[in-house]
């Protein structure tokens, strides 16, 4: 009786886990340490789980103007210059034929190791009173449908279970509440089917002038890039990144394409990179575009990388995570004070995540669909709202006025001008926005001479995308009624099974480039 | 300058330089961005064309999709932005009136 009832005396080496804790959170990257760091100044009691050993190596070196005032407001500047990071000027974005333009930073932010900045980031969020065990979360504990805990092994392995009133997924690209299907689905977006090849160099030569150390940004054809990002006085991250098809046809392995991008990608960077010395391994990552939704719950909410990431072309994910850890402490505190209000303070935390993921998106289709236009546009009336957006700011209430010009030129084709105003035409501009850029769809066709038939063709039998237009389909069937409505849709290997489409309208072809 | 030779001039031009000489399918609902006729490329010389063949130029921040998308925007543009805002030099014959 005596000994089961007496407190767990633990041996050295041993992890110390209380039984319960305010907050729980399920990972060390930015997204982690940005929330328990918030919540802990906040007087709340924070266990932060991370699986790794850190430091650990992890992409995504470029910050933001957001993720700039972050780690000034965190007191962290000279942290951050000590670890020789590099202050960033800006992005610089060059096209093919000469298409040049450079957008500055609207507030001083850097370009960082990440190895090093979330190992800064974490002993941070130590300083202020957070708790970090290392250890991977396993499961879910809930009561009447409220997440109450988790279960956890220690990086000793230990099993442990651990009660919160809130438990945050900061999990990254692991999205372990999805897994655990207490999240919805993780259903790939429009940015998947690309790879991305990276490592540090040595020897690459600098930009000069105003742009000395920005990020550089090449690219060619759709969705063939490259970055440059200058990571500290020595080393500069370089990552080419090619749709997942354009891959294997570069021989499908990672040195290759980065051969590859090295030298056709673009002119500047095939110099820049000449005498350049690979200082490390190569890197990989590839189908990296998803969202997760729902993304918050009662007793539970994800941040980060863990319920959504589109693309890594303007550099949001860090800064991001860090905006969203902001709005999820505020939303934590409001909570836990007043239960009540859960339900509303989820919904407003999930809305205002939406909203900036939202944007960052069309901000992205509209680089790749205009890439000359955009170009433009830095020039222009809308030339501050697009550093404003570069920044980050992709959150505020109101749209700028420069994502309300880009969503009307995403949304209004000639080739919906074509079909009869109507259900028909509003379901082709469902169509046109949801499948114009996503890779893994080749075409799309509407037919409306008898009821609505929506036909596909796929690059492959893919499962992934097969869930997508699924997904499509149930939420036209919500928006417009069953009423002779249906989507089929063929792979290469049976397009002969389809039926002639001269009556049918084209919404996507991308078979035709 | 009236509607009608720009709109032929605009055909002409896109018929012979982009997509040379074929331009038999080419309406003025065509859509030239989306079936990649204009590209990057294409935009500055058809801006270099406009510039010199109508003495309009067309200010950067009218330079978007929406106006590029098909002949009947483009020469809706033109005709707007002369009339908006007409240049001295070369549009001396209009100024004598
Ligand atoms: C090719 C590419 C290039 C990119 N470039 C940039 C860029 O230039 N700038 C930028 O800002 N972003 C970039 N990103 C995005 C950036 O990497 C992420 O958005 C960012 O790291 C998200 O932070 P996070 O904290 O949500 O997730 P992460 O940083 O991934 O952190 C998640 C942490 O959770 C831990 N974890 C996972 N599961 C468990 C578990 N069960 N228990 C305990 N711990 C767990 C992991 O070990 C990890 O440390 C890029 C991404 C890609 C794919």
């Amino acid at each position: 009786m005596l000994l089961e009832t007496a407190p767990r005396v633990r041996t050295e080496g041993q992890t110390k886990v209380r039984d319960h804790y305010d907050v729980i959170v399920i990972g060390g990257g930015p997204a982690g340490s940005g929330s328990a760091m918030l919540l802990a100044e906040r007087g709340l009691s924070v266990l932060m789980l991370e699986k790794d050993q850190f430091p650990r190596y992890h992409v995504g070196e470029s910050l933001t103007g957001t993720a700039g005032d972050f780690i000034t407001r965190a007191g962290l500047n000279e942290q951050m210059a000590a670890l020789d990071f590099v202050p960033k000027p800006g992005v610089k974005v060059v096209g093919r034929e000469g298409a040049e333009f450079f957008v500055p930073v609207l507030r001083p932010t850097w370009q960082v190791r990440r190895a090093e900045f979330d190992h800064l980031l974490l002993d941070l969020a130590i300083s202020k009173g957070v708790e970090h065990v290392r250890g991977a979360a396993k499961s879910v504990l809930s009561e009447a449908g409220r997440v109450t805990g988790i279960t956890m092994t220690t990086a000793e392995g230990d099993d442990r279970v651990v009660h919160a009133s809130f438990v945050i997924d900061a999990s990254g690209q692991s999205v372990f509440m999805s897994r655990q299907e207490i999240a919805g689905p993780r259903r790939v977006a429009a940015f998947n089917r690309q790879i991305a090849l990276y490592s540090q160099f040595s020897g690459v030569v600098p930009d000069v002038g105003v742009q000395h150390n920005s990020t550089v940004i090449f690219y060619r054809d759709t969705y063939h890039w490259a970055w440059l990002i200058p990571v500290s006085s020595e080393l500069v991250s370089i990552g080419v990144v090619l749709p997942t098809s354009s891959y294997k046809l570069r021989g499908g392995t990672s040195k290759g394409a980065m051969a590859w991008g090295l030298e056709h990608l673009h002119p500047e960077l095939t110099q820049r990179a000449s005498g350049a010395t690979q200082v490390e391994g190569m890197h990989v990552s590839r189908n990296y575009s998803y969202r997760v939704d729902p993304f918050a719950g009662p007793g539970w909410l994800c941040v980060g990388d863990s319920h959504c990431f589109t693309d890594p072309i303007f550099s949001f994910g860090a800064s991001f995570a860090l905006t969203e850890a902001q709005a999820a402490t505020d939303t934590i505190v409001a909570a836990l004070a007043n239960p009540t209000a859960e339900p509303e303070l989820l919904q407003t935390y999930a809305d205002y995540c939406n909203r900036g993921q939202g944007r960052a998106a069309e901000l992205i289709r509209y680089f790749w669909k205009f890439p000359a236009f955009f170009a433009y546009m830095t020039k222009g009336q809308y030339g501050d709202d697009l550093v404003r957006l570069l920044a980050g700011d992709c959150f505020t209430p109101e749209p700028l006025a420069a994502t309300v010009e880009m969503k009307k030129s995403l949304q209004d084709s000639p080739l919906l001008h074509r079909i009869p105003e109507g259900r028909g035409r509003d379901i082709a501009a469902r169509i046109y926005e949801r499948f114009d850029f996503f890779q893994g769809v080749d075409a799309a066709f509407l037919d409306l001479s008898e009821g609505v038939m929506i036909y596909f063709i796929l690059a492959e039998d893919d499962i992934d995308l097969y869930d997508s237009l699924r997904d499509f389909e149930e939420q036209l069937v919500s928006d417009f009624g069953r009423d002779e409505l249906a989507v089929l849709s063929f792979t290469p290997d049976i397009i002969e099974a389809m039926p002639p489409l001269d009556d049918a309208y084209t919404i996507v072809d991308r078979r035709r480039q | 300058m009236d509607v009608k030779s720009v709109n032929q001039a605009l055909k002409g031009f896109i018929t012979d330089k982009l997509l040379h000489g074929d331009g038999a399918e080419l309406t003025d609902h065509t859509p030239l961005l989306e079936w990649g006729i204009v590209d990057s490329l294409a935009m500055v010389s058809l801006l270099t064309f406009v510039q010199t063949s109508f003495g309009v130029t067309i200010p950067d921040d009218e330079v978007s999709p929406r106006n590029f998308q098909s002949i009947e925007a483009l020469q809706n543009l033109i005709m707007r932005v002369a009339r908006d805002r007409p240049e001295g030099a070369d549009g001396g014959a209009d100024q004598g009136a």
